[in-house]
């Protein structure tokens, strides 16, 4: 019952995920608590002293396993869901599946390589979290780059080859997330314990969707508290208990003190030169790029300080404008977006990438205040544009700006484009739809975004009405 | 064949027995009884009514669409704004002649347009999507290149070919639904300009001269009938428009079969002299119609007129 039941809120929040993900078009939001499953992506937040409503959910995420153990791994993970699916499929072939201790290692060293990261300029985080791997798997018809190419299928062959062998092999062994919860649940205030009434006869040993149970213990650190083996048991040996860590016997805390003094040195100065290497070989140049990054970013540099490379705003995209950048600012800037106006633009009506970014390197506008926001500023190259060069009518980008930013005026007898910088917001449509190749208007970045003019400043809400008669 | 007596016999019982059992006017329906007006100019009412009073001046809907025909009904849906703003076509119109349409027998009733933003946003937001499929008519997509083939226009000055979406070459009728509004390098954009959304690379036409290209096009296919939607007309910052100031509410509508002479009326709706709007010289050069407005028989209709 308890499989089934594990099963079917899986698979529903499986699907939940990527309804909301393939659904998401221009107005609608997601939802915040969607946003807090970027549990690394979201510590940008933390690193800079604010707390935005659903980084709570964030938090309580991460504490809930001193309580109630590693449910959102068991119940709710999508990124779990697919190893377990991968698991169920090879145990009915006779492929040996075996539980690796290794792993525990390696998933710390992840984690202290991410907690380092957060505080520093280039915010790696984000290519390691759980949920913005699988939030990256949607962004694969968008152009990602090479970086993102390899991440994904990177991230693939962890949670779809690795696990034929080693069950849970993303949670077990890269995970960071994972990683927490872990050192959480070991302190876990819920505790599943065999009683004597265990005789070894090792059914839940082959039934545990982590293979962790040896010889009718189960090791805590790889547990994740699904309860299936209260279920498996003939005897029904195993038991719910709730007791305080510090109460805890000792048989119950693999309590080897040189080992451990000598494992965590060993990570956090493993963590500590990997650390170093990542931060002497990226640099992002933040004060100039011709990159345009999209709105919300603010700057040059609280964009690439902030942001983690999770892809999200690009699945979102509905136009496609934003692009990864793989590094083409450097290796600072892995993996993070930027504008591409040759074949898209960033539409007028839409604020997706600022209402998900989860790190807040996009920081969220409403749309009549995003629609000032100022990314770049477009300029014309009358030595390329139809109407200066042929002297005949285009008008191609004035026809499309939604600000009135390009006004059409007469230059020698014909309407040529000009652009007025005060209204112009780097919006890109006119350098998307301009026929001339090269473009011969095009938007020149800006490396700290400000405000232009409101184009509707002093606008009756009801259109003027006339009741003129036919003037023929 | 020697014709006998009883052959004669035979054949003039015949004769007058079909002509007893069909009704004259179905031998004669594909000849016009009536001259009707060449212009119907409309005023002070919904989009829908105005409609409604014009078709029927112009001999009513079944004068084009046949039972069984397919229906290509082509508005402007271009920008991803709402109805107030008055950038794309009054989706109530569009609906009205979906209604229209099928009560004539339309077998199949299409609409589409070649947004320039993203397409499921004009299609939504415009209210056209919805209004369309409650009145049984068809959105088709429009946003990929597959949709269209390539054509070559017979004449064309600069437009020698050009990528048409497959359902206006394969309609049986076309009811061209443009809203008129002020036009950034063409001074005016309505029926003419309104086919920029029926190809795929529009770019091109802006490239090598877009007056010739949009007089050019139609010579491939001209509308079948024309209805221009003066409802609100956008009278400056067009073809997008910024804001509610840019519109005017003048309730107008024109419906005609000549494209180019209703454009050259909704001409002087927006103040401006037909000369100024190249395109409809040079459209009428290729005989596409007429810009003569002023010997042309136009029949105007108050509706919710004050006694």
């Amino acid at each position: 019952m308890i499989k089934k039941i594990r099963f079917f809120i899986q698979s529903s929040f499986f699907l939940f995920s990527i309804i909301l993900l393939l659904s998401f078009d221009q107005g609608n939001q997601v939802h915040d608590f969607f946003r807090s499953l970027h549990f690394f992506p979201t510590f940008g937040y933390l690193a800079k002293f604010i707390l935005p409503t659903f980084l709570y959910i964030t938090l309580f995420m991460l504490i809930a396993p001193l309580l109630i153990g590693r449910i959102y791994c068991s119940y709710l993970c999508p990124v779990g869901f697919i190893q377990d699916i991968v698991f169920k499929i090879i145990k009915k072939t006779k492929v040996p599946q075996k539980f690796f201790p290794i792993l525990l290692f390696t998933s710390n060293f992840i984690l202290i390589l991410s907690l380092l990261l957060i505080f520093t300029s280039s915010n790696y985080q984000g290519l390691f979290d759980h949920f913005s791997h699988f939030v990256r798997l949607f962004s694969l018809t968008h152009s990602i780059g090479y970086v993102g190419f390899i991440f994904i299928l990177l991230f693939l062959f962890s949670v779809l080859i690795v696990p034929i062998f080693a069950p849970r092999f993303f949670c077990q062994g890269l995970c960071p997330s994972g990683a927490i919860y872990k050192i959480l649940n070991r302190n876990s205030l819920l505790n599943i314990i065999p009683s004597n009434a265990c005789n070894l006869c090792g059914v839940c040993e082959t039934k545990c969707p982590t293979l962790c149970i040896n010889e009718g213990a189960i090791i805590k650190e790889a547990c994740i508290t699904c309860f299936e083996c209260l279920e498996s048991c003939p005897q029904k040996a195993f038991a719910i208990t709730f007791k305080f860590p510090w109460r805890k016997s000792k048989a119950l805390l693999n309590n080897n003190k040189r080992r451990k003094i000598f494992k965590t040195l060993l990570l956090t100065v493993s963590g500590l030169l990997a650390f170093f290497i990542i931060k002497k070989t990226s640099s992002a140049n933040l004060m100039s790029t011709n990159l345009v990054i999209p709105p919300g970013a603010k700057s040059l540099k609280n964009f690439y300080t902030s942001c983690t490379g999770c892809n999200l705003c690009l699945t979102v995209c509905p136009t496609k404008v934003l692009k990864s950048g793989s590094t083409l600012n450097g290796y600072g800037g892995i993996n993070k977006p930027y504008l591409d106006f040759d074949e898209a633009y960033c539409a007028f009506e839409c604020n997706a990438c600022l209402s998900v970014c989860p790190t807040g390197a996009l920081s969220y506008s409403g749309l009549t205040r995003k629609q000032l926001i100022k990314i770049g500023e477009s300029k014309i190259d009358e030595i390329l544009c139809i109407p200066y060069v042929h002297k005949r009518i285009c008008g191609s980008c004035a026809e499309h700006c939604p600000t009135g930013a390009i006004q059409m005026v007469l230059v020698d007898n014909v309407l040529a484009p000009k652009v007025d910088r005060n209204f112009c917001i780097g919006c890109g449509i006119c350098q998307k739809v301009c026929p001339t190749s090269p473009k011969s208007i095009k938007i020149a970045p800006l490396t700290i975004h400000t405000y232009a003019y409101s184009p509707k400043k002093n606008i009756p809400k009801k259109p003027s009405i006339s009741n003129d008669d036919f003037p023929f | 064949m020697e014709t006998s007596r009883r052959t004669l016999l035979k054949w003039s019982l015949l004769l007058t027995g079909y002509l007893f059992t069909t009704p004259l006017k179905k031998i004669f329906a594909n000849v016009p009884l009536k001259k009707y007006p060449d212009l119907i100019a409309i005023k002070d009412g919904s989009p829908a009514q105005m409609f409604d009073a014009g078709i029927a001046a112009i001999g009513g809907m079944k004068r084009f669409v046949r039972p069984g025909q397919s229906v290509l009904v082509k508005p402007n849906i271009g920008w991803n704004r709402t109805p107030e703003d008055g950038a794309n076509t009054q989706p109530d119109l569009v609906a009205k002649i979906i209604e229209h349409c099928k009560a004539a027998g339309a077998s199949k009733i299409v609409v589409f347009d070649n947004t320039c933003n993203t397409m499921s946003s004009c299609y939504e937001n415009s209210g056209i999507k919805k209004a369309v499929e409650k009145a049984g008519g068809i959105m088709l997509p429009s946003d990929d290149e597959k949709y269209y083939v390539e054509k070559d226009i017979p004449g064309g000055k600069i437009l020698k070919k050009a990528k048409v979406h497959k359902a206006f070459l394969e309609s049986d009728i076309i009811i061209n639904v443009p809203t008129l509004k002020h036009h950034s390098s063409t001074k005016m954009t309505a029926s003419l300009k309104n086919f920029m959304g029926v190809i795929w690379d529009r770019q091109f036409w802006h490239k090598y001269g877009l007056n010739q290209a949009i007089a050019d096009f139609p010579l491939l296919r001209n509308a079948d009938l024309t209805v221009i939607d003066a409802y609100l007309v956008m009278t400056k910052n067009g073809p997008r428009g910024i804001s509610t100031d840019d519109v005017i509410l003048k309730k107008m509508q024109l419906i005609s079969t000549d494209a180019v002479l209703a454009d050259t009326a909704a001409c002087k709706i927006l103040n401006l002299n037909p000369s100024e709007v190249t395109y409809l010289k040079l459209a009428e050069d290729f005989k596409l119609g007429s810009t003569d407005i002023k010997n042309s028989n136009i029949k105007k209709i108050y509706i919710n007129k004050k006694a």
